[in-house]
């Protein structure tokens, strides 16, 4: 059987996908890392408060600080939640961090210079589904049924281990030794991901999207699926998204720069070593419902203005 | 469906076991793929090369943390991290093919499904918006120039007769230019090549001389044609040199 022609660009994109996210993940794994070796249980859920609203506020600051993207921000995350941080707030985290960060947000107004709103807008949507996510999810039973095996453990198992003060050399073996793990935890599911997204982009024309007469409903279904199916990096898919912009009104634009980072291939993937599979469904299902109608929204405000 | 990855367990492994060295190993693989990339000058032909810096620098923290990372370098029993084979291959595959298979950048072709961005036919947004007036020597507009200044002024009028030196990839493309006119195009890469948009300029080509993908250099003029009822800027070549193949990307 002769090799399809698309295979090499398959695999040039492939590969592009995995090194061009390494240092991101290698940002996101070593923050985790230092957490988990330098920032104790007590000390960080002293800073969460207990009101399950409020719980959000440290989530979504960290996420504006933190310069990680959808493929650091699993590890943060996941760390968070072995530390034992509310569920609503590691979600509201992790949902909100790729989109909040400030090197996302910077590229979004360089790529929309002639349209400043659309900072505010995929910044204010971010928050808002992050949040309602967080909020819902959090309350939704025990916190053993929303979080995948093996987290709480790693935190359980650890924990009698540092009944004694280790130095700082080997704290940061130990660091080390947690980052190298973590790294191959989440480059096999980014493997798995960005070889689905690269086939993909090899195999199904971008016209079947765009080439397709229709109104804002479909503009809008269309640019979410398009950000779900690319699974590129949030700091720079607003340039994409202008690369679409002679195709599709504002609103649908708007749908593709606040879903795709949330829930693409390349992330359901990754999220599921964190939540339990009910817990990403729900996260998938909260964030279709609310970009879309909130897009939709838009579009209305749009034409009755 | 729950997925296991890891499973942690404080039996300690043997000094032999798979599962000490593989995993040393597979991290500082991944560090010497974007180290040979890099080598071989062609990282350029999978990022933007303004991510060179920090890509590098990530491969060589892989390779210090295939060092001092070790689960085995922790000697007081410890918990080891097991992984299941599947796990070890699919770590493995990106390795294997980015060392096995040549450096490739993306074919001409794969610009079809991707929906090229044809100057003066589409308003190519996010790049550097060129004026040409009578005094611009247009010589030395690159195929991205071109899309620029077509995308502020589409008007064909303005340059008619303004020389044009081009290099790129021929592609037909009989949704995107006019019928008996090519496309001579590259990609643009903002991150990485899973966001390259394909950007070119239409070619009058009646004889059907130009082949798919080859590289050519093409010397002309702007001209117009009518195009659906629309009348589109389209490079009548003088000459057209076939060269040979270069970086397809523009950043």
């Amino acid at each position: 059987m002769p090799i399809p022609a698309q295979f090499p660009d398959w695999v040039s994109i492939f590969i592009g996908i995995l090194v061009e996210a390494t240092p991101f993940l290698l940002l996101g794994v070593a923050v985790s890392a230092l957490v988990h070796v330098f920032v104790s249980e007590d000390r960080l859920l002293r800073l969460v408060p207990r009101n399950p609203m409020l719980s959000l506020v440290p989530a979504l600051g960290v996420g504006m600080l933190m310069p990680v993207c959808e493929c650091g921000n699993v590890a943060v995350a996941r760390r968070f939640l072995a530390k034992g941080v509310p569920v609503s707030s590691c979600i509201a985290f992790l949902l909100a961090a790729p989109i909040l960060n400030p090197v996302a947000l910077f590229a979004t107004a360089t790529a929309f210079r002639y349209d400043p709103s659309m900072v505010w807008l995929r910044a204010g949507l971010a928050f808002v589904v992050a949040a309602v996510a967080g909020l819902l999810i959090g309350r939704w039973g025990r916190t053993e049924n929303l979080i995948a095996p093996g987290v709480r453990e790693t935190h359980d198992h650890d924990h009698h281990h540092h009944h004694h003060d280790q130095g700082v050399a080997a704290k940061m073996r130990r660091a080390a030794r947690q980052a190298s793990s973590e790294f191959l935890t989440m480059m096999q599911i980014l493997v798995i991901g960005s070889g689905i997204a690269a086939a993909s982009q090899v195999i199904l024309p971008r016209t079947l999207l765009t080439g397709v007469a229709g109104g804002i409903v479909f503009a809008i279904l269309a640019m979410m699926t398009l950000g779900f199916v690319l699974s590129i990096c949030s700091t720079v898919d607003a340039f994409f998204a202008l690369s679409y912009a002679s195709f599709f009104p504002t609103p649908a634009l708007l749908a593709f720069l606040v879903f795709g980072p949330m829930i693409s291939m390349k992330s359901v993937g990754m999220m599921l070593t964190a939540f339990r599979p009910r817990a990403v469904l729900a996260m998938v299902v909260i964030a279709i419902e609310l970009v879309f109608l909130s897009s939709l929204l838009l579009n209305l405000k749009g034409t009755l203005l | 469906m729950t997925i296991e990855l890891e499973q942690r367990v404080t039996r300690v492994q043997p000094r032999l076991s798979l599962h000490r060295i593989l995993p040393p190993v597979l991290l500082a693989g991944y560090g010497i793929l974007i180290l040979s990339l890099y080598l071989r000058h062609v990282l350029a032909w999978y990022i933007n090369p303004t991510y060179i810096v920090p890509t590098v620098a990530a491969a060589g923290v892989l390779l210090a943390l295939s060092v001092v990372g070790r689960e085995d370098a922790c000697d007081d029993g410890c918990t080891c991290t097991t992984r299941s084979p599947l796990t070890y291959g699919l770590l493995a595959l990106p390795l294997v093919l980015g060392l096995a298979v040549p450096p490739h950048s993306l074919a001409a072709f794969s610009a079809r499904l991707r929906g090229p961005e044809v100057a003066g036919l589409t308003v190519v947004h996010g790049i550097a918006v060129k004026r040409v007036s009578l005094s611009v020597d247009t010589r030395s507009f690159s195929i991205e120039d071109w899309a620029g200044a077509l995308s502020a002024d589409p008007n064909p009028h303005d340059y008619l007769g303004k020389p044009v030196q081009v290099t790129g990839m021929v592609l037909h493309d009989s949704a995107g230019v006019p019928p008996g006119d090519v496309m001579v195009m590259r990609y643009l890469i903002t991150c990485c090549i899973a966001d390259a948009r394909p950007i070119g300029v239409v070619v009058h080509d009646p004889t059907g001389a130009l082949k798919d993908n080859e590289w050519v250099t093409v010397t002309g003029k702007m001209g117009e044609q009518t195009y659906q009822g629309q009348a589109v800027s389209v490079v009548m070549p003088s000459k057209v040199l076939q060269v040979k193949a270069g970086n397809p990307y523009i950043y």
